[in-house]
């Protein structure tokens, strides 16, 4: 069953016109940061979302949360289309659907001792009858993230990076929400560090049963966390597929560029690796290159691919893909 | 300065680097030993706070004033630890170039592009008119990839990738010897990343400019780096030609940390990671940093480890 069904979600933000261009009647423009997607996750599934800077990940991740509000398209949470819901029946869904983002220390606030800060949204959601009980939940969620009692009236800059984003995780987690957006939560961490929260995010993902929506940068780290991976280019999707399609036999040349540009950590396989480094860099998401958004810099670009845009289409394997290589006609 | 084939072009010995804070001296680089050869790349690999930054700008004396170095510096035959202010301008860009992390805060956003040249070149030849800056700009510009009208434009015009290709330029121009890489490609995407190694790659040939690059991504040094020297709370533990080093690695931290990197083979589930975290560098413990998390532990390691000699590399166990 699908948690979260999005579809033809759209978000573009408006380009802020200088008083010179207001005057001089210049059309405003858009940033197409999401430009049309649907997408479902089931409960219990990770869902993972890649792609370069500016592609329309974290955009997303923000919009299926209702942190910003959609241009177009619908978002279904459990059912309930949660694009039309007030800010008040939102608040009371928030508790169900929770953010962890990439930077622990712009996430806390430096006043506020890790014990109050982790306690904050029971006080919100009116969990827990009296303070006593509330400490009793946060030391207990605290245990669950691996972190010692004494950190509770500790406070963030005496934490170590790996265990700061340890309150973070145990703040998103402890009003036991169903659905987790975890925006590039481990992308600052060092290597051994970032191997011990994904351990910690799997073994919770298990014992909650909570369904991940997973934006990272980093291919590898999906292979442990996501049953299915949506690479994005420039706010659509152009390829979605488990790890195994996406890694080992990716069928969209932008997807093929993204693995073969993965610096490998084994001097062997690096050397055996096949290379495809297209040229130039993502255009500018306010115009988006005509059709196809990626035929400038694709290597098998067609004529269809300049003027018409590929559809995503399922393919036997069971992936998804948009691009005219693959289509029949 | 020319150098015969294995000539070497820096040497550390004994190296430290202690900086000041209001805690106490942070003894970020402990006693390194490394040398550096003609045209050869050796990656310095560690995780955050092991000393590895610290090193790359120690080379080049770019600390605040009350840090304290020790040991011998070599760069070419000159031990620069002695060297002033003054005297280390002249080694700066000309010998040893650098290359940062963040374009965005190393180039001033508000100064030409061919300022920035002009000002980097006028450093060591007074005299140098606008026109012959210019001229050296634009051939620089053109092997870095950016047509070289786009001088005339100001940093903040440039994309991520297209101001690392700046930086390296900026970083050439001198035709240095040797070229510190400080975490080149860390705030870029994949594919840039990719394109920017290759260039840096291919200009290290085409000048035969020694790179020491400096990261926390084993993955980028597999690619790059001829040898590798991994360091751990403000030492080099152990440091060796690239394959010994993935293949054959003998200190228990490389071993470890190369175990708990994330690799892509599906067929392989199993995550490790290295309990623990790092000693304080305020306060470092006697005997071996790495034995508080160490599975082999044993008792001598509370005495100072020797150095090995193995094959071409070192190991400190």
């Amino acid at each position: 069953m699908s948690l979260l069904r999005v579809s033809k979600l759209k978000k573009y933000f408006a380009v802020k016109r200088s008083a010179g261009e207001i005057l001089l009647r210049v059309p405003q423009r858009y940033v197409k940061a999401v430009d049309g997607i649907s997408f479902e996750i089931n409960e219990g599934e990770t869902f993972g979302l890649v792609g370069e800077s500016g592609s329309g990940k974290t955009t997303t991740g923000r919009l299926v949360l209702r942190l910003i509000e959609p241009t177009e398209g619908t978002i279904e949470f459990d059912g309930i289309d949660i694009t039309r819901l007030s800010n008040r029946d939102m608040r009371l869904l928030r508790n169900k659907m929770q953010v962890i983002f990439q930077d622990p220390m712009a996430a806390l606030n430096p006043y506020m001792k890790i014990g109050d800060a982790v306690k904050h949204g029971l006080e919100i959601h009116n969990i827990g009858k009296n303070e006593q009980e509330r400490k009793k939940i946060v030391l207990e969620m605290l245990e669950k993230v691996n972190l010692q009692p004494e950190i509770y009236s500790r406070y963030p800059h005496e934490l170590s990076g790996g265990q700061r984003q340890r309150v973070v995780i145990a703040r998103a987690l402890i009003l036991k929400p169903r659905f987790v957006v975890a925006d590039e939560a481990l992308a600052m961490l060092d290597v051994s560090v970032r191997s011990q929260l994904l351990k910690l995010l799997l073994d919770l993902k298990r014992e909650m049963n909570l369904t991940f929506l997973f934006i990272t940068h980093d291919l590898a780290t999906t292979k442990y966390m996501c049953n299915r991976i949506g690479v994005m280019y420039l706010g659509k999707f152009v390829e979605i597929g488990t790890y195994k399609h996406i890694y080992e036999s990716p069928m969209h040349p932008y997807t093929k560029a993204l693995i073969s540009a993965i610096p490998e950590p084994d001097p062997n396989i690096m050397n055996s690796k096949k290379r495809f480094i297209p040229h130039g860099e993502v255009p500018n998401p306010i115009n988006p290159p005509k059709g196809c958004r990626f035929h400038p810099r694709c290597p098998f670009s067609m004529d269809i691919c300049t003027s018409l845009e590929p559809q995503l289409i399922n393919m036997q394997d069971g992936r998804t893909i948009a691009c005219h290589l693959y289509n029949s006609h | 300065m020319s150098y015969a084939k294995d000539e070497i072009v820096l040497k550390a010995q004994g190296l430290k680097i202690h900086y000041h804070t209001q805690k106490g001296y942070v003894r970020a680089v402990d006693g390194i030993d490394l040398f550096v050869r003609k045209g050869e790349t050796i990656g310095v690999v560690g995780e955050s706070g092991c000393g590895k930054s610290t090193f790359g700008q120690g080379i080049l004396k770019l600390l605040p004033a009350k840090t304290k170095y020790e040991g011998e510096l070599l760069v070419g035959t000159t031990n620069v630890i002695p060297l002033d202010e003054k005297e280390m301008k002249k080694v700066r860009g000309k010998i040893v170039g650098m290359i940062f992390q963040d374009p965005m805060t190393s180039l001033n956003p508000i100064v030409k592009v061919e300022k920035l040249f002009h000002e980097t070149l006028k450093e060591h030849e007074p005299n140098i008119s606008m026109e012959i800056s210019r001229e050296r700009t634009a051939r620089i510009l053109e092997k870095v990839g950016i047509e070289p009208e786009r001088m005339r434009e100001y940093p903040f015009q440039f994309s991520g990738g297209m101001r690392q290709r700046v930086m390296i330029a900026l970083a050439l121009v001198l035709n240095p010897d040797i070229v510190i890489a400080d975490e080149p490609t860390t705030s870029l995407d994949v594919i840039v990343q990719a394109q920017i190694l290759e260039l840096l790659d291919e200009l290290r040939r085409s000048y035969n400019t020694s790179v020491i690059l400096i990261t926390h991504d084993l993955g980028v040094v597999a690619q790059m780096a001829d040898r590798i020297a991994v360091m751990y709370a403000g030492q080099i533990v152990e440091q060796n030609i690239k394959n010994k080093i993935y293949y054959q690695p003998k200190h228990p931290y490389t071993k470890l940390l190369l175990k708990s990197i994330p690799n892509t083979n599906p067929k392989d589930l199993q995550l490790n990671f290295i309990p623990g975290s790092p000693p304080s560098l305020l306060d470092v413990p006697p005997g071996c940093r790495f034995a508080s998390r160490c599975p082999f532990k044993m008792t001598v390691c509370e005495k100072e480890p020797p150095v090995f000699e193995i094959d071409e590399g070192q190991v400190k166990c």
